[in-house]
């Protein structure tokens, strides 16, 4: 494992590397915005997905009054936001959850001066971590002073996107409409959706997950580039699932690892936690977050029934029968059955990260530009990297 | 805040006591770094008790009273007052010992909860936090040079655990290393 792949894998929730989580404490300063930069463009864009990176790049083309479309597949934007509003008395995010940084990147984010808005965070240091490992339930309440993470208190990644940076563009947004087709052959780029529907626009930016290229559900006319698609099939983007369920009681910890508790907090791929940690909610709620193989295990049963389940069977297990006789009721959001996601996140290159990275970002023909999430190296896998992403992209664009 | 002034009445006491008993008084100061990354301070100062000595060793029988503080940015900030019970080990006319130890302390932790974040700023000008005590049973162990006519050196770990009524309970490490200083006093 190099070290991008260290840090990448144990900032992907938050958790791991004590010694990052103590640098991120020490960063609790005020957010530098992101700089205004010259605009010389005056076509129009097309963005391809409405989650996290195209969302951003939308607000930022309607601040530069630059004539834009979003055609997002599903029927709602977000994307790998996602947001259950009734399962509990506080909203859950169901995709994107942690902040990940010092929460002074939320400002950054909206890099608007002109906000009088303020949003509450929850600094998440668990109060109890236990470890199922050897089949033993083991007490590591030390963990938590190597532990540290913010979320939102009573909003979620969603309803940030949805409250500060939607309103301004939510004219422009498409929903249902599944892009097939980018021909970019011409000097108008031509793109074409399920539903036969075709668009014209100077540049296109793509921003849907990476695994949608992987799997070719867009064609390219003409073919794009093999360094293009070597890049493209070089990130790792693993199935991803998360599970939230009430219990009558709360017979677990605020952080629970199915393995050593060293070995887990670095490898980020699988962990129990109190969803309602610090919500000011009388609830009890556990979240399941998982990646990777670990993931597999669950989202490759046929059905959200047979998921249940076996997440029940394991916590019966660990807890003696407590979680089947206080289980009150479950949510599951299989990202890899997504059909517009089909998966987690970027964990990993296959090749090497800067040159991977390097050759998806370069533009096609100056029309064509690729933005998101697997883009970022500092960042990548989480919502700031996908919008750092989509600001340097943008702003490639509009240079040109 | 009455806590804190309570623990430096405390200490304050039982420094004036060495005083009475001796014309110079052991001081140290140091680093004190819970979990290894938590930074803190900690002064203490060390009494004699008693002595038991042969014609290699000595073995006083020590009572070190101390206070500190430590933090985690951005999550808690500590105050901590403990008193370490325990023997020296050293050669009779040597100044390296060492010195194990059993403690017991008291931690006083202002834990931040929330904050509320101004998005046109990133600043944080609210937070909400709560108070938090914790009692502290220590295994100690310390090793250092004893001040010559002026200064030594220590270094300590400390393995315990952080008992409280409103978390559960958690094991405790810390380390520390300072310097120590004899302060002259005149009877």
């Amino acid at each position: 494992m190099n070290r991008k792949e260290f840090i990448k894998r144990s900032t992907a929730l938050g958790i791991g590397i004590p010694f990052l989580s103590v640098l991120l404490e020490s960063c609790n300063q005020a957010a530098t915005l992101y700089p205004n930069f010259d605009v010389n463009f005056s076509g129009n864009v097309l963005v391809i997905g409405a989650g996290a990176a195209g969302i951003t790049a939308g607000y930022i083309l309607n601040k530069h009054n630059i004539d834009f479309q979003i055609l997002e597949a599903s029927v709602e934007f977000g994307g790998r936001l996602k947001r259950s509003s009734n399962f509990a008395d506080f909203p859950i995010d169901l995709g994107a959850e942690w902040i990940h940084e010092d929460p002074s990147v939320l400002a950054k984010l909206t890099s608007n001066p002109n906000i009088a808005s303020s949003v509450d965070i929850i600094t998440y240091t668990p109060d109890t971590v236990y470890t199922w490992n050897n089949d033993k339930l083991r007490k590591r309440n030390w963990g938590g002073n190597f532990y540290s993470e913010y979320k939102f208190k009573s909003t979620t990644w969603f309803g940030f996107f949805e409250k500060y940076m939607i309103p301004n563009i939510v004219d422009k947004i498409r929903t249902n409409s599944p892009v097939t087709e980018i021909d970019y052959k011409a000097n108008k780029v031509k793109v074409k959706n399920s539903n036969g529907e075709s668009f014209e626009a100077d540049k296109v930016l793509i921003t849907v997950p990476i695994k949608i290229l992987q799997e070719g559900n867009i064609t390219f006319i003409p073919e794009l580039p093999s360094e293009k698609i070597d890049a493209i099939n070089s990130i790792v983007m693993p199935d991803g699932l998360k599970v939230f369920i009430e219990f009558a009681e709360k017979f677990y910890p605020d952080i629970l690892f199915t393995g050593g508790f060293l070995t887990e907090v670095f490898a980020s791929d699988k962990l129990f936690y109190n969803a309602a940690f610090r919500k000011n909610s009388e609830r009890n709620i556990m979240g399941l977050f998982t990646v990777g193989d670990k993931a597999s295990v669950y989202t490759s049963l046929e059905t959200d029934e047979k998921i249940i389940e076996k997440v029940m069977e394991e916590l019966d297990t660990i807890f003696e029968g407590k979680a089947s006789q206080h289980y009150q009721k479950h949510i599951i959001q299989n990202w890899s059955r997504e059909p517009y996601i089909q998966g987690s996140y970027s964990i990993d290159f296959a090749n090497d990260p800067e040159t991977t990275v390097a050759n998806l970002i370069k533009p096609l023909d100056n029309k064509i530009y690729f933005a998101g999430e697997a883009l970022s190296l500092d960042n990548g896998s989480t919502v700031p990297g996908a919008v750092e992403s989509s600001y340097a992209t943008v702003e490639t664009m509009l240079a040109n | 805040m009455k806590k804190l002034l309570l623990f430096i009445a405390m200490f304050a006491t039982l420094h004036s006591f060495s005083q009475e008993s001796q014309t110079a008084v052991p001081l140290f100061a140091g680093y004190y770094g819970p979990y290894l990354i938590q930074p803190g301070l900690k002064v203490g100062t060390k009494l004699e008790l008693g002595e038991r000595t042969n014609q290699e060793e000595a073995k006083p029988l020590y009572l070190s009273p101390q206070i500190g503080v430590f933090t985690r940015s951005g999550n808690h900030t500590s105050l901590v007052a403990n008193a370490d019970l325990g023997y020296v080990f050293k050669k009779k006319h040597g100044s390296v010992y060492a010195a194990p130890s059993l403690g017991v302390g008291y931690i006083l932790a202002q834990q931040l909860l929330d904050q509320s974040l101004d998005l046109n700023n990133g600043e944080k000008p609210n937070s909400n936090r709560e108070w938090r005590s914790f009692f502290l049973p220590t295994l100690n162990l310390e090793f250092g040079k004893e001040p010559g006519e002026k200064t030594g050196w220590y270094s300590k770990v400390s393995y315990g655990r952080k008992i409280s009524s409103l978390v559960e309970n958690s094991d405790f490490f810390a380390f520390e290393v300072g310097m120590k200083f004899l302060i002259q006093i005149k009877k």
